[in-house]
């Protein structure tokens, strides 16, 4: 049932987003999407357009791949585009059929926030297209290293992280021995009326939750017997590498946002 | 000086509670197998956990050298020497792949990454899941993720390895690998084992057997002395290794001839790779 399932959506590959450290893919992603939230002219963007479509063409990745990131947020972005086109007043009467007007400035308000909900899933797509899971949260943990001073417990979330990631499959592989356990007792998960349907996943959820938590528990001992004691003084197989390259490309993100400030209305 | 001792150990998981260990006193030498048995309840799992320190005994204290697990700052230190592989193999791995499980316990001890590096090689070369180190955890078997517990404790160097019912999760074919695994280790790198397990015939595999029975060492012998306590384990309701109860049988109409005897002495601690 669950055999085909990716963890993230991570394809490997070895283009120039590939090579790129994930902290510096971070720092760009964080820095681009700051960029998309202050454009406000339809000039930035069209410059944001071509910047997101060099990035797009330096991370090798089929087309495909981003067309089915997108298409689960296809309603979000029809509906806050019509919400906003049918809701803000100004600017020219572009229709007006008796109760019903649409202004120039709502149309290009909506147009406006879904260029920017697309801009900005088509740019953690590619984040995440060409990061694996482990990478980033690597990543974040490096990123939030200093954040330590004022009590962040950067080591811990990413140790949080990295484990949920790795039992995903886990837990999916479970899921499937029980709908099978339970199916074979008897229990319906796909016919019935919702009510019914409903109370056949109790049968599910109680036997999955039940061996997660032994789960953590064991996993818990076993962490202690390897002599896992917190972040302090660790150290770290997986090894982050900032080359040139990255320098060059969030210096580039960078220059590319100061410029686009001119085109702000 | 002992590799492992007991001394005056009891344990209660807590006060009031009852007593799952009662007054054991026993020492381990280096390079010893210990195999300890018993019927469930009998305290096995909760005497496992008390050598690297996850349990503290109530009473009395258990040495590791001449470390005290009770002292909280011997911990870091006893749990780098003494390993620890637990039942379910799906439970104990951490890491995303192979190779990050493998480099846990080193991360913990603080190990030089390039250390590390060249120890993960070596471990797993050691254990043969070298072939698998890209690989992650739901693509392998379960004889192959204790093999990967087992590469992941020998990475650290430990003289102590104790493996609590390692194989009762296992198909055949995993618990041969990993009952192989164990053996070249204990022959060839001379690490100490302790093992806790239901299966005869991998008792007979250690050098001495603990028969434990309501939180006592009822028995302490050598595995060889097994097979002259045939009637008495049989009397404890202890599932006999197929070959055992050839034995016995023979021995009950008086007629095995030595040859034969031989021949499945030396043969019924193999019964999972026949």
């Amino acid at each position: 049932m669950f055999e085909h399932v990716i963890i993230g959506q991570y394809l490997p590959g070895s283009s120039f987003l590939h090579r790129m450290d994930a902290r510096a893919k971070l720092i760009a992603v964080f820095l681009f999407i700051f960029i998309i939230f202050l454009m406000n002219s339809w000039a930035g963007y069209g410059i944001l357009w071509a910047g997101a479509a060099i990035i797009y063409f330096l991370s090798g990745i089929p087309f495909r791949y981003i067309r089915k990131g997108m298409f689960p947020i296809l309603i979000l972005i029809v509906f806050t585009f019509f919400l906003h086109a049918l809701f803000t007043k100004e600017g020219e009467i572009l229709i007006s059929a008796g109760f019903f007007t649409l202004y120039k400035g709502g149309v290009e308000q909506g147009l406006f926030i879904a260029f920017r909900l697309i801009l900005l899933v088509f740019i953690t797509s590619l984040l995440t297209l060409t990061t694996s899971p482990i990478d980033l949260t690597d990543a974040l943990e490096q990123l939030f290293t200093p954040l330590k001073r004022i009590g962040v417990p950067a080591h811990e979330i990413a140790l949080m992280m990295s484990i949920a990631i790795r039992f995903i499959p886990t837990l999916l592989q479970e899921t499937e021995k029980i709908v099978k356990a339970q199916s074979a007792r008897g229990a319906d998960f796909n016919k019935g009326t919702f009510q019914e349907r409903s109370q056949a996943f109790v049968a599910l959820l109680v036997p999955l939750f039940v061996r997660a938590f032994k789960r953590a528990e064991d996993l818990a001992f076993a962490m202690e017997a390897r002599g896992y004691n917190g972040g302090e003084g660790r150290t770290k197989l997986r090894q982050l590498t900032w080359s040139f390259r990255d320098s060059a490309a969030c210096t580039a993100v960078l220059i590319f946002g100061f410029l686009l400030l001119f085109f702000r209305d | 000086m002992d590799a492992v001792r007991l001394q005056n150990v009891s344990f209660q998981y807590e006060e009031e509670g009852p007593w799952i260990l009662n007054n054991l006193n026993a020492s381990i030498q280096h390079g010893e197998w210990i195999a300890v048995i018993g019927p469930n309840g009998s305290g096995k799992s909760t005497l496992s956990r008390l050598f690297n320190g996850l349990y503290s005994p109530t009473l009395g204290e258990v040495f590791i050298g001449e470390q005290s697990t009770k002292i909280e700052e011997h911990l870091p230190n006893i749990r780098k020497h003494v390993g620890m592989v637990f039942q379910n193999p799906d439970h104990q791995f951490v890491a995303p792949t192979v190779r990050d499980d493998i480099a846990f316990g080193m991360e913990n001890a603080g190990v030089e990454r390039e250390e590390m590096v060249r120890r993960i090689e070596q471990a797993a070369s050691q254990t043969g899941v070298e072939r698998i180190l890209e690989a992650e955890p739901h693509r392998l078997s379960g004889g192959q993720k204790q093999r990967v517990a087992i590469a992941g404790i020998l990475a650290l160097h430990p003289k102590i390895m104790v493996l609590d019912e390692v194989t009762s999760m296992l198909d055949p074919k995993g618990r041969k690998e990993v009952m192989s695994t164990v053996e070249n280790l204990h022959t060839n790198e001379g690490v100490t084992i302790i093992s806790v397990t239901h299966h005869l015939h991998e008792a007979l595999l250690a050098d001495r057997v603990w028969y434990m029975e309501e939180g006592n060492i009822a028995f302490n012998l050598e595995s060889e002395k097994l097979f002259s306590e045939l009637k008495w384990l049989k009397d404890k309701n202890i599932p006999l290794p197929y070959g055992f109860e050839l034995l016995e049988s023979l021995r009950k109409r008086n007629q095995p001839t030595s040859s034969l005897e031989t021949f499945i002495r030396e043969t019924v601690k193999y019964e999972d790779r026949i």
